[in-house]
Order: C-alpha cells, then sequence, then structure tokens
C-alpha cells in the first residue's frame, strides 16, 4: 500500500513518545514492503517549533520525508493565556481552534501538502491530535486518514467541547491503550470507526547488562528508579515528596532503599537522604539500570502508553506507578506486573512491600516481561496493523 | 538473597506461583489503613473512629469520592452561580477602546505582567491546589448526599412494609 504519516516532528535524532512511535512504524511497515512517506516539518524543538531541519524531500532508509517549514514559532505567551482559558473550560469553540492554532507546529505547507498530494496515498496516517498537522489535517484527508491520537486524560480532554466531531471523522484509529480508546469513544456520539488498540511495539530485549556501567557511578547494589524528564508535569515533584514523606516514616532500624532518578532535571529537588540524581544517562547506563533496579517507580499522571514502563518489563523489573492515571494502572492491572498507588500513604506502602520482598519484586516483574511478549512484540503489532488498513476499502 | 549479575529476576522468580496484583495490593492498603487508623486515634481521632469497622467505612466512602475528581461528573458545580472556579487565567480587561486601550493592555501585558510573574505564578500554583481541594471536597458532599438519599429511600421502604404487616393494615 500506498501510505503517508504525518507527525509534528520526525527523525532519529527526535526525542518524543509520539514522534518515537510513528517512525518506528513508519520504518518496520516500508520494510514489509508499502511504499512510506512522512509529511513533517523542520522543528526539532517542541516547545519553540523553531526551523532547524533543512525543509524538502529527503530519505530516512526505505522512508520518504516531505520536510516543511513552520511559519512562525509557538507564541509561548498568548498560548498559556489561552490554555488556561481552554482548561478552566471557560474557552468559546472559536478560541479552543485557536488553541490548536497556537499549539503548532503552524505548518501552512504542510496542510497544502495534504490537501493538493493527500489523495495520492491509499492512507493518511495522523499521529498525535493535540498537535495543528493532525488538528487542521484530518479533515483534510478524512476519507482515508487513520488516526493515533496519543490522547492522555488531561486537562484539554476534560474541557474542550470540539472534540468530539473531530474523533468522529476518521477512517479507523490505532490506539495505545483500552483505555484511551474508551476515552475517545466517550468523546463521540456514534459508533466509534474500526479501529486497533497496538501500543508500540518492543524488541526483545538482548542478554542482560552487567552492573559494570553502574558501579561507576556508585549506584547501591538495590534501588528504585525512575527514568526520563525529571519534570513536575511527569509527577516528578510528587514522587520526590511522597519519597521523602517514605524515608522520613520508616520504623527504627529499617532501612530505605535509594531512589534513582535518571533524566534531565528541571525541577528543583530537594535533599533527601537515598534520593540520587543522576541527569542524563547514556543508552547503556539507562539499560543496566532498567534491569537491576528493584522496580521502576513512574509517577506520571498522564500517560498515553509510557513505553519506559514496556521497557522495564521487557528486562524482567517490575513497576510502581501512579493509579491517578487510567492507563498506567490499566496496563499493571492487566499485566499483573506491579504495584500502584493514589496517595502518599499508599506509595509508601507499595515501595516498602517491594524493598522487603525481592522475590515478590522478581515474580511481578517476569509477568510483566510475559505480558510484553504475548502483546507488545512487533510482529503481532504489524499484522494488525496491515489488517486495519486493509480491511478499510475505498 | 544470592544476586547474580545477568540473571536476578529469572533466578529468583522460578520457583514461584503466580502472584496478582489485585491480592497484593489488597495486602498493602490493610496495611496502610491499619497504619493510617493507628495514626488518627493516636492523634486524637479515636470520637471518629474507635472502632476499625467504622474508619474502614468512611476511608472506603472518602477514597471513592475523592478518585472522582471530574467536576463534569458532579451536582454541586452545576447548581452554584457561574463562575465557581478559582480564576487560574490572567485576563487583563480594559474597558477604553482605541489608542489609550490598547497602549495600557500593551503595558500591562509586556511591561507589569512580566515583572510580576513570580507573584502570578506562586498564587496561580495555590488557586490550582485550592481548586483541587474544592473539587474533592464536592465529590465527598456527593457522595454522602448519595448514600443519604439512599438510606431515606431504604428507610421509607421498610416503614410502608411494616405497616403493610401491621394486623388490619
Amino acid at each position: 500500500m500506498k501510505l503517508l504519516f504525518v507527525v509534528q516532528r520526525y527523525g532519529a535524532d527526535i526525542t518524543g513518545g509520539s514522534e518515537y512511535h510513528c517512525r518506528a512504524i513508519a520504518q518496520r511497515l516500508a520494510g514489509r514492503g508499502h511504499e512510506v512517506a512522512v509529511a513533517t516539518t523542520c522543528a526539532a524543538d517542541y516547545v519553540t517549533w523553531r526551523n532547524v531541519l533543512t525543509p524538502g524531500v529527503s530519505q530516512d532508509g526505505p522512508v520518504t520525508v516531505h520536510r516543511f517549514q513552520v511559519a512562525r514559532e509557538r507564541p509561548l505567551g498568548a498560548f498559556w493565556t489561552l490554555s488556561e482559558r481552554v482548561f478552566d473550560g471557560r474557552a468559546s469553540e472559536a478560541e479552543q481552534q485557536e488553541w490548536f492554532a497556537l499549539n503548532g507546529p503552524d505548518a501552512p505547507d504542510l496542510l497544502g501538502f495534504l490537501r493538493g498530494h493527500g489523495r495520492d496515498y491509499d492512507r493518511v496516517i495522523l499521529f498525535a491530535f493535540r498537535y495543528a498537522p493532525s488538528w487542521f489535517g484530518l479533515p483534510l484527508v478524512a476519507d482515508r486518514a487513520i488516526l493515533m491520537p496519543t490522547a492522555e486524560d488531561d486537562e484539554l480532554i476534560r474541557s474542550a467541547t470540539i472534540l468530539g466531531p473531530y474523533f468522529a471523522s476518521p477512517r479507523g484509529f490505532f490506539f495505545n491503550t483500552p483505555e484511551e480508546k474508551a476515552m475517545i469513544a466517550r468523546l463521540v456520539d456514534r459508533q466509534l470507526p474500526p479501529s486497533v488498540t497496538i501500543g508500540c511495539g518492543v524488541d526483545p530485549a538482548g542478554p542482560p547488562p552487567s552492573r559494570v556501567a553502574l558501579d561507576g557511578l556508585d549506584i547501591p547494589q538495590d534501588f528504585f528508579l525512575y527514568v526520563g524528564r525529571v519534570d513536575r508535569n511527569k509527577g516528578c515533584d510528587a514522587l520526590v515528596r511522597h519519597y521523602g514523606a517514605y524515608v522520613d516514616g520508616l520504623a527504627p532500624g529499617e532501612t530505605a532503599l535509594p531512589l534513582v532518578l535518571a533524566g534531565p532535571v528541571v525541577l528543583q529537588l530537594p535533599q533527601i537522604p537515598g534520593l540520587r540524581i543522576l541527569g542524563r544517562v547514556s543508552d547503556e547506563v539507562r539499560d543496566a539500570l532498567l534491569t537491576h533496579a528493584r522496580a521502576l517507580v513512574m509517577p506520571s499522571p498522564y500517560e498515553s502508553l509510557s513505553l519506559v514502563v514496556l521497557e522495564a518489563w521487557n528486562r524482567g523489573t517490575p513497576v510502581i506507578v501512579n493509579a491517578r492515571c487510567d492507563v498506567l494502572l490499566g496496563q499493571v492491572r492487566r499485566a499483573d506486573g506491579g504495584l500502584y498507588y493514589r496517595t502518599s500513604d499508599d506509595f509508601a506502602g507499595a515501595i516498602r512491600r517491594l524493598a522487603i520482598d525481592p522475590q515478590l519484586a522478581a515474580a511481578l516483574g517476569q509477568q510483566g516481561l510475559a505480558y510484553v511478549d504475548r502483546t507488545y512484540r512487533w510482529s503481532r503489532i504489524l499484522n494488525e496493523i496491515e489488517q486495519l488498513l486493509s480491511s478499510l476499502n475505498g | 538473597m544470592p544476586r547474580a549479575d545477568a540473571g536476578y529476576h529469572l533466578a529468583v522468580s522460578e520457583a514461584r506461583e503466580p502472584v496478582s496484583t489485585e491480592a497484593v495490593m489488597t495486602e498493602v492498603r490493610d496495611q496502610v489503613r491499619a497504619d493510617l487508623h493507628a495514626r488518627l486515634v493516636a492523634q486524637g481521632g479515636g470520637a471518629d473512629f474507635d472502632s476499625r469497622a467504622t474508619f474502614d467505612e468512611v476511608d472506603r466512602l472518602i477514597a471513592a469520592a475523592v478518585a472522582h475528581d471530574d467536576p463534569r461528573a458532579l451536582l454541586i458545580p452545576a447548581r452554584l452561580p457561574d463562575p465557581w472556579r478559582p480564576a487560574l487565567s490572567l485576563d487583563l480587561p480594559g474597558h477604553r477602546g482605541g489608542v489609550a486601550g490598547r497602549a495600557i493592555h500593551f503595558a500591562k501585558a509586556k511591561l507589569v505582567l512580566p515583572v510580576v510573574r513570580w507573584l502570578y505564578e506562586y498564587s496561580a500554583e495555590n488557586f490550582r491546589r485550592q481548586q483541587q481541594v474544592n473539587v474533592a471536597l464536592m465529590a465527598c458532599l456527593q457522595a454522602i448526599a448519595a448514600d443519604h438519599a439512599r438510606l431515606k429511600a431504604r428507610v421509607a421502604d421498610l416503614e410502608r412494609a411494616g405497616l403493610e404487616r401491621r394486623p388490619g393494615a
């Protein structure tokens, strides 16, 4: 089939969940003999959308990339002000449309390409509904559009009133999780178009890395782990508060397992005994951390999938997740791959349980691995994608 | 506990039966509730929570209410005069039009606001927390009111049944 992917940023060096996901699927479908192209922007930074990559047509392996310039960087002041109105539920429908325009990336030539050439493709697969290329692009190619919303149960989904007709308009959906599908179905006042719940594929992990990479960093033998941007939006401020409360509440003679934070820090962190802040780490160290942690902690209240949870399970490591995120809670329950918390007391209870019972942690981790094996291997996911693509006639 | 570099998780889990996340979480929550109950009683909450069963029931109701923190699912916001939320966004309204109005708006947005931005962000964060507490309290009140309505209906049913059973009724 002739397939076009639409995504806000694209490239091997671009970090970001939906961008990574889009490229992973595009490359693999091209590897299966489909003719695959991507329409994207020249932006590399998801905050400003500043043009840094060269516009025009290029190749990323077997994938043809059409890259378009961003007409204006994101006007951050106006965007934040309007965001507050939209998230408060006080914005008119016109203001909500304006929110998507301000959110960007504003790439009129990309939309022109969709208008002029979208019908040259059998299917157009659009990623991340909150960004302008998907929001304004979908109506231009609705008769052949497959949407991968990557939606989270956040303030936008809860407050915006213009989402229903948009989510009713594509020919089909790729969803990350059953929770995402249920959330979108609630917004649409008719039967949802055909869909498959695919998530993101994970390749089987290679031989487990040794601890050598960690010994140089003075990482203790047993530890809890957070991997990712250390950011308020990811729930890290609450994580650190909860961990502090866990340390403060230890019984006499009880020792806290350290909490290692691995990722760029964009949050002022307090000094807490046992809190170990590594900053950005190499892939080698990251893999060793994921392999040797007692458990990965994922405190984010907003996730549409959480690839790092799948990566931890792929290494047989259990997870402790924030149950305020329906997706994370659903994933852990389906996998029987870890524990969850809502409050600071629950957090201390869950972390203490795995701290004192390494065998329980290992068993939950193995069950997580089994879940990844039966649900998130690429061959199964690509088969399901192809089945949906070919089942939509016309 | 032996912990080989390569196969720690595999080595220790081989002999273990399947584990249910929910079963473990039930144990964890029971322990957390027991600790919390003991703490509250120790700090003077014994009058309300003298029995563990009462405490468990109250905790269950509050936890379920707080978990449903979407104001769209609550009755109280629908009955309150709008606007009921603490305003989180900063509007810069002005009654003047024309060049003067635009100049004043520009001065407020570009000169005054950046200077007091830290104060605005400090206030906005506190308003956010207050809004969370407001919504949680509304959810609790709604849960209690719903329980109350169900109990009233149950009492009315029982009274009716009692009247019907009375000889000569």
